[in-house]
């Protein structure tokens, strides 16, 4: 069975070329908009991986994944955290504890995003 | 006889007079000084506090007094770091017990936060000199104290201001690059020779803007005193790695080959990563800029028990006599640079050497023109965090 990423991402050109190379890579895909969403998704749909975007509209990345983490289920799915802040501005101890993967979307291309996505996913 | 009497009598008078003379213009003089002091002290906009060695306050002035929300009598007294917002008061004293150990009377800064009477906090610049009495000894100490609420609001406009502007700025950088190298790779179908130069040269175009984003930030933060060092146990050769990753079609479009030279324990380096990210990736991006194809250049890392020494070396252009000393200023690019790549932003080296200083490391540099250029720098290893 496919595994199911949620991706979480309020900018729309990115969203659709990461769906996009997901999907081809095998992945099942599940969107959300800001935080809020991702939350309810996530809780709801339970995916195995997902992709978080910081800066979003009505809830950022760092308060969703806090409220998932609070959950039973949410403690231990894999969360990457995809952004363009720099990692002095966004990490927290949280981050360096290791409880989240960090990947710098400028630096990086999509098929190392996938590639990443697959390495946690194996 | 009595002429003689009278004529002591009058000399006698005489002295007396110009003794007391003398006195009321030294008394006259003194309370000038006195009132000219209380003056400055009672109308000064900044709070002024005097304090004894245990930090009881033995004066204060009413704008201090205002500023915390109290008449001015009320503070005499009162501790000083009773007006201190209480996760303060630690470094407060220890600043206060260093300054009398080391019996200096240079007046010493510190930023904290003030408590005021109805409990409400705000940050304040206090400077603080110590005063000798007579007898040469440390008998009290003066404080300046200014509220900086207003100074601080604007520093946090400004980091938050950079921040999301650089990520404003990334997201449509981010956008062109991943659809572009996405089609370089083939997914959308095979590409002629001519359309894979004209993405490889908008991607190469990209990723410069990305760099100059990432370099106005670093300094903008340099600049502000922003960047703040946290040691952590680092493995440099892992991150160098990632930073040699970063430079892989770099190095692989210019045929650049790469020669590295580790020893030492490197897993465990007690270095900001960070900091030590952008120093490499700086002098290792312009060691492959200004190598020439088919070039070499070197890495050296090496830990032992004291610091961390690093050596890039690469066998290109060289850097010209006439740019020796202007090489660590912002905004600078010698000559034989501009004609190769018009586009470098002369920020690189500016940010290495502001953030190896910063790090209380050096960085110097040997270089021929024609034959090549190598960079050294020590960062020594610290067992507490710092700013």
């Amino acid at each position: 069975m496919a595994k199911k990423v949620l991706v979480v991402e309020d900018d729309l050109p990115l969203t659709e070329i990461l769906v996009d190379q997901l999907k081809a890579a095998g992945f099942d895909t599940l969107l959300a908009r800001n935080g809020r969403e991702a939350v309810d998704l996530a809780l709801a749909e339970h995916p195995d991986l997902i992709l978080l975007d910081i800066i979003m509209p009505v809830m950022d990345g760092l308060t969703c994944a806090a409220q998932i983490r609070v959950n039973a289920w949410g403690k231990d799915v894999p969360i990457i955290i995809l952004t363009n802040l720099s990692e002095a501005d966004t990490v927290s101890e949280a981050v360096k504890d290791g409880v989240y993967d960090f990947l710098i979307k400028a630096d990086w291309n999509v098929a190392d995003v996938v590639a990443k996505v697959k390495e946690r996913l194996s | 006889m009595w002429f003689f009497i009278l004529l002591t009598t009058l000399v006698i008078f005489k002295l007396i007079s110009r003794e007391l003379g003398k006195r009321q213009v030294i008394e006259r003089e003194v309370n000038t000084g006195e009132q000219r002091f209380q003056a400055v002290f009672d109308n000064a906009g900044l709070g002024i506090a005097i304090f004894d060695l245990a930090g009881r306050i033995k004066e204060a002035n009413p704008a201090l007094a205002a500023m915390v929300g109290y008449q001015p009598g009320e503070l005499r007294g009162t501790s000083l770091y009773s007006l201190t917002y209480v996760e303060d008061v630690a470094g407060e004293e220890i600043k206060f017990k260093q300054a009398l150990r080391s019996g200096a009377t240079q007046p010493y800064r510190l930023e904290k936060r003030l408590v005021r009477r109805d409990g409400s906090s705000f940050f304040g610049s206090q400077t603080v000199s110590l005063a000798r009495g007579a007898d040469g000894r440390i008998t009290y100490g003066v404080a300046v104290i200014e509220d900086i609420t207003r100074a601080k609001e604007i520093d946090r406009a400004k980091s938050e201001f950079v921040t999301l502007a650089s990520h404003q700025l990334r997201t449509p950088l981010t956008i062109v690059g991943w659809y572009t190298e996405a089609i370089l790779s083939g997914v959308t179908g095979e590409l002629n020779q001519k359309q894979r130069h004209y993405f490889n040269n908008i991607i190469d175009a990209n990723k410069r803007m990305i760099q100059l984003v990432s370099d106005l930030l670093n300094t903008s933060r340099v600049d502000t005193g922003r960047f703040i060092i946290h040691s952590e146990t680092t493995d440099v050769a892992a991150e160098a790695e990632v930073v040699l990753e970063t430079l892989r079609s770099r190095i692989e479009n210019r045929l650049i080959h790469i020669e590295k030279n580790y020893a030492g324990s490197l897993r465990l380096v007690r270095v900001d990563r960070n900091l030590f990210g952008v120093v490499l990736q700086n002098l290792l991006s312009n060691a492959v800029k200004y190598s020439q194809p088919n070039g070499r250049v070197r890495l050296l890392l090496v830990a032992d028990d004291k610091q961390l020494t690093i050596e890039v070396a690469d066998n290109g252009l060289g850097i010209p006599e006439a740019y020796r000393g202007q090489m660590f200023k912002k905004f600078s690019r010698a000559d034989n640079i501009q004609e190769l790549e018009p586009d470098g932003t002369g920020l690189g080296l500016y940010l290495v050497k502001s953030l190896v200083d910063q790090a209380g490391g050096e960085v110097w540099y040997e270089s021929v023109e024609g034959q090549g250029t190598t960079f050294h720098v020590v960062l020594p290893f610290r067992s507490k965090t710092r700013k």
